[in-house]
């Protein structure tokens, strides 16, 4: 699987940034990769009836510029260890990228489905819809924008690194019923509210800071009768940062850099919902670079049917079956989501949905344990039950787990795999 | 690629004090909000720091009887030994941003920068938190 991938490009610049792609999907793998370009049939340039330039001419001089491209591009790939080799192609796209890839045994192609008119958008929906049927490859895979890869951190929404149990505190409340509940929770962070307002945050430090004096001779002069009396609004540091669940995680470090804050709270609409704080950030930017360094994938997310939990195996030609190998591969983290039909949104959100709502929980709690059962001999992955909307379902836990590739099964000319090739914030691998 | 490091970050001269130095002397150094702790040293050694929240445990709180004066009196006699936190992890300039990153997510305080034994910077969470508002491909981090 993914030895040898055929990569096709046309003309257009926005095209070999599937080769960013590439070099990542493939940099742990010691693949074979084979750049095709595919140059359409010359035609003679006649003028007052007089031949300038033959078909045989022009054909020439586009090859000639093709392979040099490609040969630039290649040798970019050979720097960062792949195999690479170019090919150049005369005739229809479609059948040319076909006919290369059975010719070279190709394990995958890959191509942009640029969202930019012309006629690779005219190839990229044919080799879709015309030419899975005849799946020369066992998996596609193809990238769903020219902006190439999701980055893990300035992409990366507040709601996928807030921590969702952070408490609420009221500000009359004596400063040792803070000190005690953030003792419970190292690194937490209270948020103060007065009226059942927005007040204030109130970490550790805070706490310690307003308490009393942590020097001897100094603290000699506080008597415990009056330390008692201090409350949270002693401590906590008022007008916070605040951001919507939907702000970037650059965004909510900009915030917090230029107020010389540590903790944001996360707020949709008047609702607390959650805060981040910066040890939060840092850890996405220890992610990115981590990522980065090596080369490979951080996240992926693959979209479960219920054909693979009724089989209850997870077959190596499988969406979940190439994600897992993936994830295996690039040591990254997996998330397994499966959209359940009639499944109550409230139920998936974790929240009370009466009594109806036992069945639904059940119903669940069922998927669940099957998914658990299925990805059981691996490590890091994450179960994800969602209700509604497919498509939008995978395309929002595409964007809240900032997953850099969704592997999804499905034929080409399903309405779901054209929605999420046009829509997924990430590279769309199709199997 | 190449890695970043933490030298890229480096740049400001870190402010340092001597462990007889008090927390009274301490004090200006952070109000400006600009250092997130004070490197204490003696004869060029780093010995520990003082971070700006040390120091803010270690002034009387609000039900204090001392006086304004008298707290004033107080810090004044105070020295940064008594408060700074010693064995603390340190990096070098070849160290990688990430690494930096991961300790100090991990709850380490603000990370002395040594060069040879030299101190030659301290990077915070202020400093990585403008790292990662740094264009992805940018020269000096990623």
């Amino acid at each position: 699987m993914f030895r040898r991938v055929l990569v096709a490009l046309d003309r257009e610049p926005a095209a070999e940034r599937i080769l960013s792609c590439v070099r990542r999907l493939l940099s742990p793998l010691r693949a074979e990769v084979r750049l095709v370009a595919v140059i359409p049939t010359g035609r003679a340039v006649v003028v007052d009836g007089r031949a300038i330039a033959y078909a045989d001419q022009r054909e020439d001089a586009e090859r000639r510029a093709a392979e040099f491209r490609l040969a630039v591009l290649a040798a970019r790939l050979r720097e960062d260890g792949l195999s690479a080799s170019v090919e150049t192609r005369v005739g229809d796209p479609v059948d040319a990228v076909l006919a290369g890839a059975l010719a070279w045994r190709a394990d995958a192609i890959a191509l942009a489905a640029a969202a930019a008119r012309g006629g690779w958008r005219w190839l990229a929906r044919d080799v879709t819809e015309e030419s899975f049927a005849a799946r020369p490859c066992p998996c596609w895979w193809r990238v769903a924008r020219a902006s190439g890869w999701r980055d893990g951190g300035e992409g990366m929404q507040v709601k996928m690194l807030m921590r969702n149990s952070c408490g609420v505190i009221d500000v009359s409340e004596p400063l040792a019923a803070a000190r005690l509940r953030l003792a419970s929770d190292p690194g937490a962070c209270l948020v103060a509210v007065e009226d059942g307002r927005l007040a204030g945050v109130l970490t550790d430090a805070d706490v310690r800071a307003a308490g009393a004096s942590s020097v001897a001779p100094i603290s000699d002069y506080e008597w415990p009768q009056l330390t008692a009396r201090l409350t949270v609004a002693h401590a906590m540091r008022r007008n916070p940062v605040v951001v919507g669940t939907g702000a970037a995680a650059t965004t909510v470090a900009r915030a917090l850099r230029a107020r010389g804050e540590r903790v944001a709270v996360v707020m949709e609409g008047v609702d607390v919902v959650g805060v981040v704080h910066a040890r939060d950030l840092l850890g996405v930017l220890a992610d990115r670079l981590h990522r980065d360094g090596r080369g490979t994938l951080a996240r992926l997310l693959v979209a479960a049917s219920p054909r693979a939990l009724a089989r209850g195996d997870v077959g190596l030609r499988t969406p979940l079956g190439v994600a897992c190998a993936l994830a295996r591969w690039h040591v990254a983290t997996l998330t397994v989501v499966y959209v359940m039909r009639g499944l109550s949104r409230r139920v998936a959100q974790g929240v009370p949905a009466g009594v109806e709502g036992d069945l639904h929980r059940w119903r669940r709690s069922q998927a669940r344990e099957a998914l658990s059962r299925l990805v059981a001999d691996l490590g890091g992955v994450r179960i994800e039950v969602r209700a509604g909307d497919l498509a939008q379902a995978l395309l929002d836990s595409a964007l809240e787990t900032g997953a850099e590739l969704l592997v999804l099964g499905g034929r080409a000319d399903a309405r779901l795999v054209r929605t999420m090739i046009r829509r997924a914030p990430c590279p769309v691998l199709a199997v | 690629m190449t890695r970043s490091t933490i030298r890229t970050l480096l740049g400001r001269d870190v402010p340092t004090l001597e462990p007889i130095a008090t927390l009274a002397a301490a004090a200006p150094l952070f109000q400006t909000g600009e250092w997130e702790a004070v490197a204490v040293v003696r004869r060029g050694r780093l010995l520990g720091l003082v971070l700006a929240e040390d120091l803010a445990a270690a002034r009387p709180s609000a039900a204090t009887t001392l006086a304004v004066g008298e707290v004033s009196g107080a810090l004044a006699r105070v020295p940064l030994e008594r408060i700074m936190r010693r064995d603390i992890p340190t990096i070098g300039p070849d160290t990688p941003t990430g690494e930096a990153a991961r300790l100090l997510r991990d709850g380490a305080p603000p990370l002395p920068v040594l060069d040879g034994g030299r101190l030659v910077g301290l990077i915070g969470v202020a400093d990585l938190l403008a790292a990662l508002d740094r264009p992805e491909g940018g020269e000096d981090v990623l």
